[in-house]
């Protein structure tokens, strides 16, 4: 090749790029972020939401305060008012309201509060348990969930120091009933960033990337199942709840391969790959707008502390095993993201904090919501394991010549150490080839035939060349799907 | 020719490649805390890099740093952290990230922002892998330092400090004006090897005084100058000669300035310092014609950030409380702090009241910034605990020893609190199944501060019924009568009617509780005096 004949081709190659960036899609086109003004002069490092009666919005702070915000789903966010309710807590990671009484996971312990003499601030506090311990180790958080169908709350407690196990029942995940009683429900927990439901009502947390954890993810919480992290496995010794101690992984093996030897061992629903989806993953919702936030509903969403974002999850069990694929998805938020709540009309609600963790955004604290504008993102909706390849689903019709041409998707797939130590780098490459893209007659889907897929490998799927009907690109092009299963039919 | 140009501009660009991979890696797993410009994000609560001694000289230090992980207290000299105190956690990236991303993102660190450092191979990196390719934890900064010194930090270390043959005399007395340390004999003298004065090696808080004494270098001749601020007062004497004075008693913020002629050399320096009563410090800072600036012979003012107070305030009408990690009671402990100067804090392990203490309740300094790590303890005076371990034992007979837990007996299980009007809590816990309430009430006098307490037990449960409460463990106590006891000469404390004859016992005092007749009660009164 000449040099002409090179800048000829590099200057049409701009050119190209050039009318293709003018349509790149943004998050400002679909969903709109704003701060929510906050109450002048107090630190407000949001550790908990809870949705309240009446549009009201409760947060509980790192420092231990409870506050109400009155209008956080109004138009006019300047009309926004906040009402102390209680201070003095110590570091609620989880928060619900029902019948009068707020339901907090506080660092110590579960505690049920309300104002019973009606003047506008708590004055009952009632523990209802405290099924941990904590040593006075800062690390030692417990997250806390909504109810789930029964009215019980699900708590994951991080270990000592994210390492150890220096007080009773850290790595654990507890139910605690209405009534106060504790049910010991799964083991094996590093460091969670917060714990929720799936829309059939599963409960799962995020673990963050560490010792047992070779990168982040998103974790099924199965009844009498061990997570992964070995640590808190000596408290089988307290407890019958869930039978026999698990043997303890080998050391420098794969989950794929301990998963075989383990049976109580759960593999991660889905890998979050490190720097790629974020660094550190937090809060856990289904999207219950039914429809008011976009076309996602039913899926789970995720918050990110470091990156400041919001990831989106599409969850499916395959031979009794939770797998499924996440995508990056909002972005641009003020500050590390902790807690997320949606309410019934669309608002997503996002509370943030930098302390003692570094995050994206440069303010020390926030509290945002998000709200769609209406207009539908060219997305991969759904992604489904089959039995030689995937199938994925989209938002909007596809242009079928580009989303029928093998050669628009690209495919890798790799795994992680599963180790005591720190982190592992993305190991056991392979490059599943994509054979054949079969178009659906409503054109909605892709069914895609695949050669080489790895059975336990994160399988990160590209498609920067496919084409919705009207020529648009994917807002996100790339989907991260953990392989933990490969269904039979 | 134009093509030639865009072929090396082409050129450039790839030459460039590397250190924006660099950029991106660091953008993505180091910035958020580090910092997009390198000077710690959130003002610096964080690490910064640039032009951070860290990072400075061979790169050995900071590829440990990275490799492995970095937790516990470090200092960071750099012009954007003025040498400030971390303690944060950096999580090792070793395990996750290549040696040549590795390279990248220090190549790219030690080049960016101030930093003229050379780049870091990947040879650099595999090489600090195999150094310390067994290492499984985290490494602290001594042990770290030890191997890798900062740039420049052995020369400090054989550098004179600040103040040489530097020796403390500690002195006991009440003095309202600077005595004359002379005609007086002291209690202790310490060599003080740091070479900067401090007064928190007294021993006490109130009434002492401590005279230092030892050499200053003036390299050039010239006129010095010495500022010195002190709670209460104070002299610096340079060859004799009194330089400055702070008289009388007060607070900081009364610093006064001398100066004097030195010929290059040493000289003598003494300082004179009393502190009658209240809070304690001095700061002393010399400048002369080859010190660029004033330097700190003082332990207060070389510390240039710590952690920042941020008292914890009752208002009228409105306890505060502070759940926390408080130093003197049990991880579950909660802090009351009353209006008016009393303050309380609650072991909910114990079920008791464990300490009680006077003046400022709380300072949310050390768990309000950064992560939060350690206890705090209380931010006011006359500190008193007055409990450890179970309050409440069923006990064989009046000798029989004290458990150290509550056993299966007496479990206890904490069940919350309810305020007052004033948001005063009264505490609820079971013992045994037996329902317990802690009402704590202050007593705010004129000059003696209190606090009432009121205990009732109701025998709900299948728990003992006859039990042993321990109204103070662990002190000197002398009864004064049948119902008034001294407590360590610090605090008097009054037990009411209900429940038996306290009686004390080695250094406890001790209430029987019957609870077979039903509901028991025990009223105290702990007061300073």
């Amino acid at each position: 090749m000449n040099v002409t004949k090179r800048m000829k081709t590099l200057l049409a190659s701009h050119f190209l790029l050039g009318t293709l960036a003018m349509a790149a899609p943004s998050m400002e086109d679909f969903y709109k972020r704003e701060e929510i003004p906050l109450p002048k002069g107090e630190v407000m490092e949001i550790g908990s939401i809870a949705l309240m009666p009446d549009q009201r919005v409760a947060v509980t702070t790192r420092r231990g305060d409870l506050w109400i915000c009155d209008g956080a789903c109004g138009e006019d966010l300047s009309r926004v008012t906040w009402t102390l309710f209680a201070r003095g807590l110590h570091e609620p990671l989880g928060m619900f309201y029902k019948d009068g009484w707020f339901t907090l996971t506080q660092r110590p312990e579960i505690t049920r509060l309300r104002d019973s003499d009606g003047d506008g601030r708590a004055d009952e506090f009632r523990t209802l348990a405290t099924p941990w311990g904590i040593n006075g180790d800062y690390h030692e958080y417990t997250f806390g969930s909504e109810p789930d169908r029964e009215g019980n709350i699900w708590t994951v407690s991080c270990l000592t120091g994210s390492f150890h196990a220096r007080s009773k029942f850290r790595g654990w995940c507890f139910r605690v009933t209405p009534e106060g009683e504790v049910l010991p429900t799964a083991s094996g927990i590093r460091s969670p960033g917060g714990v929720g439901f799936n829309a059939a009502g599963d409960a799962f947390y995020t673990d963050n990337q560490g010792v047992w954890n070779g990168s982040s993810s998103l974790k099924h919480l199965k009844p009498g199942g061990f997570v992964g992290n070995p640590t808190g496995n000596i408290f089988y010794e307290e407890t019958d709840a869930l039978g026999e101690r698990p043997p303890d992984p080998r050391e420098e093996s794969r989950m794929e391969i301990e998963r075989k030897r383990v049976p109580q061992l759960v593999p991660p629903a889905v890998v979050f790959p490190h720097g790629k989806v974020g660094q550190s993953p937090t809060g856990v919702i289904t999207e219950r707008s039914g429809g008011k936030f976009g076309p996602f509903a039913g899926q789970v969403l995720v918050g990110e502390q470091t990156h400041s974002q919001v990831q989106r999850v599409f969850l499916e069990r395959v031979n009794g095993v939770y797998q499924g694929a996440v995508w990056h998805f909002l972005d641009g938020f003020r500050s590390g993201i902790v807690p997320l709540r949606m309410s019934g009309d669309g608002h997503l609600f996002v509370g943030t904090t930098n302390r003692g963790w570094g995050a994206r955004g440069g303010l020390p604290f926030s509290f945002e919501r998000v709200t769609w504008t209406g207009t539908v993102p060219f997305e991969m909706h759904e992604m489904r394991a089959r039995p030689d390849g995937f199938e994925v689903t989209f938002t909007e019709e596809l242009d079928p010549a580009t989303a029928g041409d093998p050669a628009s998707w690209k495919m890798q797939a790799w795994t992680y150490i599963y180790r005591s130590k720190y982190g592992s780098p993305e190991v056991d490459h392979a490059e599943p080839v994509v054979v054949a893209a079969a178009v659906a007659n409503d054109r909605k889907s892709v069914r895609l035939k695949i050669e080489g897929l790895v059975k336990g490998h994160v399988h990160n799927l590209k498609a920067p060349g496919v084409r919705s009907k009207d020529g648009r690109e994917l807002w996100h092009p790339s989907a991260y799907y953990t392989l933990n299963e490969i269904p039979a039919r | 020719m134009r093509f030639v140009a865009c072929f090396f501009s082409l050129l450039l660009l790839a030459a460039a490649l590397p250190a924006q991979d660099g950029k991106v890696l660091y953008e993505t797993f180091c910035g958020a805390c580090h910092g997009s410009d390198g000077k710690g994000a959130n003002d610096g609560q964080f690490p910064p890099l640039a032009e951070s001694a860290w990072v400075k000289g061979k790169p050995d230090l900071m590829l440990q740093v990275i490799l492995h992980g970095l937790t516990g207290e470090i200092r960071v000299p750099s012009p954007n952290a003025h040498n400030a105190l971390y303690n944060l956690v950096m999580p090792p990236q070793g395990g996750t990230l290549t040696s040549e991303q590795i390279a990248k993102i220090a190549t790219y660190v030690r080049r960016s922002w101030g930093n003229k450092e050379g780049a870091v191979t990947v040879a650099m990196v595999e090489e600090q892998r195999k150094a310390t390719k067994a290492r499984n934890t985290m490494w602290e900064a001594n042990e770290l330092l030890e191997r890798h010194p900062l740039p420049g930090a052995k020369k400090k270390a054989k550098q004179n400090p600040a103040i040489a043959n530097l020796l403390s005399y500690v002195y006991h007395g009440s003095w309202s004006q600077r005595p004359d340390f002379k005609q007086l004999k002291p209690v202790s003298v310490e060599e003080e090897h740091k070479g900067l004065i401090s007064v928190t090696h007294a021993g006490r808080k109130d009434a002492f005084g401590i005279v230092w004494e030892g050499e200053i270098t003036a390299k050039k001749a010239g006129e010095y100058k010495f500022k010195i601020d002190s709670d209460d007062g104070s002299a610096v004497i340079v060859n004799g000669e009194l330089v400055a004075e702070v008289k009388g008693t007060g607070a900081m913020n009364r610093g006064q300035e001398g100066k004097i002629r030195l010929d290059a050399g040493t000289h003598d320096i003494r300082i004179e310092y009393f502190e009658k009563s209240g809070g304690q410090d001095i700061a002393l800072a010399m400048r002369g014609p080859d010190t660029g600036g004033w330097v700190p012979l003082s332990e207060t003012g070389a510390r240039k950030k710590g952690t920042p107070s941020i008292p914890i305030v009752p208002l009228p009408r409105e306890a505060a409380i502070y759940r926390n990690f408080i130093e003197g009671t049990t991880p579950r402990g909660i802090g009351v702090g009353y209006h008016g100067g009393v303050n309380l804090a609650f072991s909910a392990d114990h079920m008791a009241v464990e300490l009680l203490w006077t003046g400022n309740f709380m300072d949310g300094g050390r768990h309000w910034t950064n992560r939060g790590q350690g206890n705090q303890p209380p931010a006011g005076t006359k500190v008193v605990k007055i409990s450890g371990g179970p309050a409440f034992a069923a006990l064989e007979s009046q000798t029989t020893p004290w458990p150290a837990a509550y056993g299966e007996a007496l479990a206890p299980v904490f069940r919350g609190y309810k305020f007052n009007a004033a948001q005063e809590p009264t505490f609820f816990y079971t013992l045994g199944g037996h329902e317990v309430t802690d009402q704590p009430a202050p007593v705010i006098g004129n000059n003696r501060h209190g606090l009432a307490r009121s205990i009732t037990i109701n025998p709900s449960g299948d728990g003992p019924r006859r039990l042993y409460f321990r109204a103070v463990h662990g002190r000197k106590i002398t009864a004064v009568n049948a119902h008034t006891f001294d407590v360590d000469g610090i605090m008097t404390i009054e037990t009411g009617k209900g429940g038996g004859a306290p009686f004390v016992r080695d250094k406890d005092l001790v209430v029987p509780v019957d609870l077979t007749g039903g509901e028991a009660a025990i009223q105290l009164r702990y007061t300073w005096n």
